[in-house]
């Protein structure tokens, strides 16, 4: 842990934030599909997100900064900026490709909640994917 | 963590333990983070000519001295 700089502990931070406000939010929407075929509408669920992301993103940036202050005051070296890059790149891929399936599935299914929930995992997923590279660039080099 | 290796070495490690640096103060010196220098030490990252540059200037010593090339490449 000692080695990790601030923006991989960060990053793993967000990935366990956002990975708990997901479960949260889809569990019960997949389990209203699966159980009556019901697709959820998006409202309280996704306030539900936002707040518990909101919530825990502070207090673990919080804890992440507290664990080694001199690292959260550090500006972006060329390092972090590349694996920046490299992981926003990829988590760019993610996004355009959830979207543009989200938007074909409205097409045939012609349901806005469905294309809701289907945008917003696909924006979670982009995410998740541009935390996991930040933490791959870091630990196999960029 | 093992990671990618790199076709660039360096003597980093050794010529900063020599000048009596830590790696934090070398990062501040040349103005990269403390990881970043552990990266480059374990031949993890190849800085780019400029962080090169100032690593060189730093610990007083020619870039060709401190990197080397191994020749190959994909």
């Amino acid at each position: 842990m000692k080695n990790l700089s601030f923006h991989e502990k960060s990053a793993w931070a967000m990935i366990v934030v956002l990975g708990l406000a997901s479960f949260l939010y889809f569990r019960p929407v997949l389990e209203a599909l699966i159980a009556e075929g019901v697709i959820l509408p998006p409202g309280r669920l996704a306030i539900m997100f936002v707040i518990v992301v909101v919530i825990l993103a502070i207090v673990t940036q919080i804890i992440a900064a507290l664990s080694n202050p001199a690292d959260a005051s550090e500006k972006l070296d060329e390092r972090d900026i590349a694996a920046k890059n490299f992981a926003g790149h990829w988590s760019g891929i993610a996004l355009g490709v959830g979207v543009v399936g989200s938007l074909m599935a409205y097409l045939i299914l012609r349901s806005g909640d469905l294309m809701f929930h289907t945008v917003f995992a696909a924006l979670v997923v982009s995410s998740l994917v541009e935390y996991i590279l930040t933490i791959f660039a870091y630990r196999r080099g960029v | 963590m093992g990671g990618k290796k790199s076709s660039i070495t360096n003597r980093v490690k050794d010529v900063r333990t020599e000048a009596g640096l830590s790696q934090a103060a070398l990062g501040k010196e040349i103005g990269a983070t403390r990881q970043t220098i552990i990266a480059i030490e374990a031949q993890r990252y190849s800085p780019s000519l400029e962080l090169a540059f100032r690593l060189a200037h730093v610990l007083k010593m020619p870039i060709e001295e401190l990197f080397q090339f191994d020749g190959e490449w994909d």
